[in-house]
């Protein structure tokens, strides 16, 4: 079953083309939409969401959105970077506002959770941390115990310790059942590693990767090698490369298959960060 | 039972959990019907993605070492004496590699190896 | 659902109470010195009816409207729910306006006993229907002019608006006192009473109508 399927969102603006977008969100499970900024992220999340129109189908829970969308939402709980209810409201008044709007409104759980991440209840939110503010907007989402959460850069700008408790909420919002999923956009790559199950990565509008994180961390791999080493590697058996004074460093998608071919043997594993700078970056 | 994990060993993280649990099978820390933790709780314990545990868990269960019940959950399965005893010759070959291993670099024959061994199983008759 | 916004929107007023507060007095204060005083129920209503539409501003402080988007409402409810907010702070500052220049005219004719105003309450319900019809005009243009091009723009208009009633109100009272005459409300009333205040009302009731259908149209498509 997925949460959600989405298949060729398309997506036009001046100076920029989401092209083609699909894929999906099976229940249970965490994906991640990587990729720079600007790279079409929120659009796609936007596009998935119906806050902009575009010519794809979008189904979630297997209904489509353009049709059921009110009832759809009621599922769902989302948190966007930049944008919230209101920053003149204090979360009391937010909790009173919510219950009108969500029929599965959890009062006690909004109430456990401001308390747990010590959040006053009645200051207004434009005097709040960023952190707090992440931290309320989460709350927020989550208190209707949504079927699925839809996250725009949830952890931007955030230190590492608030990252760390937020990513400990999502995954205790995922264990609590085990049909409910996370789509969440980010260009932290390393918070994904500890919490994605798959990776949907975005370039310029389009879809250059989808795959198990797990098996991304395995299978990949960094090579270092000589320019001589490099020059007998077949084109098939890399992905791209940067060209250093001293060494070559080459990524590699199947480290297994590309010991057993080549006596090179400097592999190194990769970090989420690497491979998306090795895809952007690197030469071909 | 303790379950590390460790990048810097060049076994898949996936193996890892797997030994883990096999070694805690065969130390009777788990026993025979007890539970094993949910596949996501034990995911989130350690902060990697549930396929990965999954994988362990599918691993163990080709293997015989557990049962997994849909919508239930993973229990160790009763324990099947070829399967121990193929896992320990497996352990022990590794050590006997190790001796073959040392022997070679040290230059020391066969016949003092052999010599060895029979020495410390007849001690033990 | 409607509720909720509505809430939200109010919460939002609330913490615009102060300046509430003191622009109603500084107009009540502007009124008695003019001695316009039947202005003051048109100059109430329009403040009143004017500050519902700053939710407006504050949707476009927070960026609400993308986070709106994403909650079980429909684009109708988020359009309807302003109209609602509207016509709510209309008859509101109707009432307040009414109630207030009976107030405020009775307090000086207690005060000033030589110079007394004679309130007819025929010709305050007159000019306090022109209120009406005032104020429904204005947020019948500005309504859908805000969701088309956002409350920024629509700030500017509103400060504009505001400015050039108030000085045409304080302008003709001043200039009619000056002058000698005085306001012939008896007149006006009779007009009004010919045409009927009901038509005024229906008109302006027609008037959020149109410009609700148009909101619908101009928001169902907005992308934000």
């Amino acid at each position: 079953m997925n949460n959600i399927e989405i298949k060729n969102v398309s997506k036009k603006y001046e100076g920029f083309l989401l092209d083609k977008i699909s894929f999906n969100v099976p229940a249970g499970t965490v994906v991640g939409l990587i990729g720079e900024n600007g790279a079409g992220k929120t659009t796609t999340i936007k596009a998935i969401l119906n806050i902009i129109k575009s010519d794809s189908t979008v189904k979630i829970f297997n209904k489509d959105i353009h049709q059921d969308e009110k009832k759809i939402k009621q599922d769902i709980g989302v948190v966007l970077d930049d944008s919230f209810l209101s920053d003149y409201l204090t979360p009391k008044q937010i909790k009173s506002v919510m219950k009108e709007i969500y029929s599965t409104w959890d009062e006690e759980k909004y109430n456990q959770l401001i308390k747990q991440f010590n959040l006053p209840e009645n200051k207004l939110i434009k005097d709040y941390s960023s952190g707090m503010k992440m931290k309320l907007k989460i709350a927020t989402a989550i208190s209707h115990n949504p079927k699925l959460l839809i996250l725009d850069e949830p952890t931007s700008g955030l230190d590492p310790i608030v990252r760390s408790e937020i990513l400990d909420i999502f995954r205790k919002y995922i264990e609590e059942d085990e049909t409910r999923s996370i789509l969440l956009s980010t260009h932290i790559t390393t918070d994904l590693e500890h919490i994605s199950d798959y990776i949907v990565f975005i370039d310029k509008g389009k879809i250059i990767m989808n795959a198990q994180t797990d098996k991304l961390l395995e299978d990949y791999g960094i090579l270092k090698c000589s320019k001589e080493e490099f020059s007998k590697i077949k084109e098939d058996d890399y992905v791209s490369y940067k060209k250093g004074k001293y060494q070559y460093k080459v990524l590699i998608h199947d480290k297994n298959n590309f010991k057993k071919k080549y006596n090179m043997t400097t592999i190194d594993k990769p970090s989420i960060e690497d491979i998306m700078l090795f895809y952007i970056k690197g030469e071909r | 039972m303790n379950i590390i994990i460790t990048n810097s060993s060049g076994l898949p993280i996936f193996e890892q959990i797997e030994n883990s649990i096999k070694q805690a099978i065969f130390s009777n820390e788990l026993k025979e019907g007890d539970m094993l933790p949910s596949v996501r709780s034990l995911a989130n314990e350690l902060k990697i993605s549930f396929l990965t545990v999954k994988r362990a868990y599918d691993e163990l269960e080709k293997s015989g070492f557990i049962k997994t019940i849909q919508g239930k959950g993973s229990y160790v399965a009763p324990k099947n004496l070829d399967l121990i005893k193929e896992e320990k010759l497996k352990e022990i070959q590794s050590y006997i590699e190790k001796i073959y291993e040392i022997s070679k670099l040290s230059n020391i024959p066969k016949e003092e190896v052999n010599e060895l061994f029979k020495m410390i199983f007849e001690e033990e008759l | 659902m409607i509720k909720g916004l509505l809430k939200k929107d109010l919460y939002n007023l609330a913490s615009y109470k102060t300046s509430l507060i003191i622009i109603v007095i500084f107009c009540g204060v502007a009124i008695i010195g003019t001695d316009a005083i039947y202005w003051g129920s048109v100059v109430i209503a329009i403040i009143v009816g004017m500050i519902s539409l700053s939710t407006f501003n504050y949707d476009e402080i927070s960026k609400s409207n993308k986070y709106i988007l994403t909650l079980p409402v429909t684009r109708k409810e988020i359009v309807l729910e302003k109209y609602i907010l509207a016509i709510g702070s209309t008859i509101l500052g109707a009432l307040l306006g009414f109630v207030l220049t009976l107030i405020i005219g009775n307090i000086m004719n207690y005060l000033r006993p030589d110079d007394l105003i004679n309130i007819s309450i025929e010709a305050l319900l007159a000019t306090t229907v022109g209120g009406i019809f005032g104020i429904s005009l204005i947020q019948s243009i500005q309504i859908p002019s805000m969701f088309k091009w956002g409350a920024e723009k629509g700030r500017i208009q509103m400060f504009i608006i505001i400015f050039v009633l108030v000085l045409i109100g304080a302008l003709a009272g001043f200039l009619l006192k000056q002058s000698g005459l005085s306001i012939d409300i008896e007149k006006l009333e009779s007009i009004l009473n010919q045409i009927g205040l009901l038509i005024i009302i229906l008109i302006s009731a027609l008037m959020y109508f149109i410009s609700y259908k148009i909101s619908y149209k101009v928001y169902k498509n907005k992308e934000e």
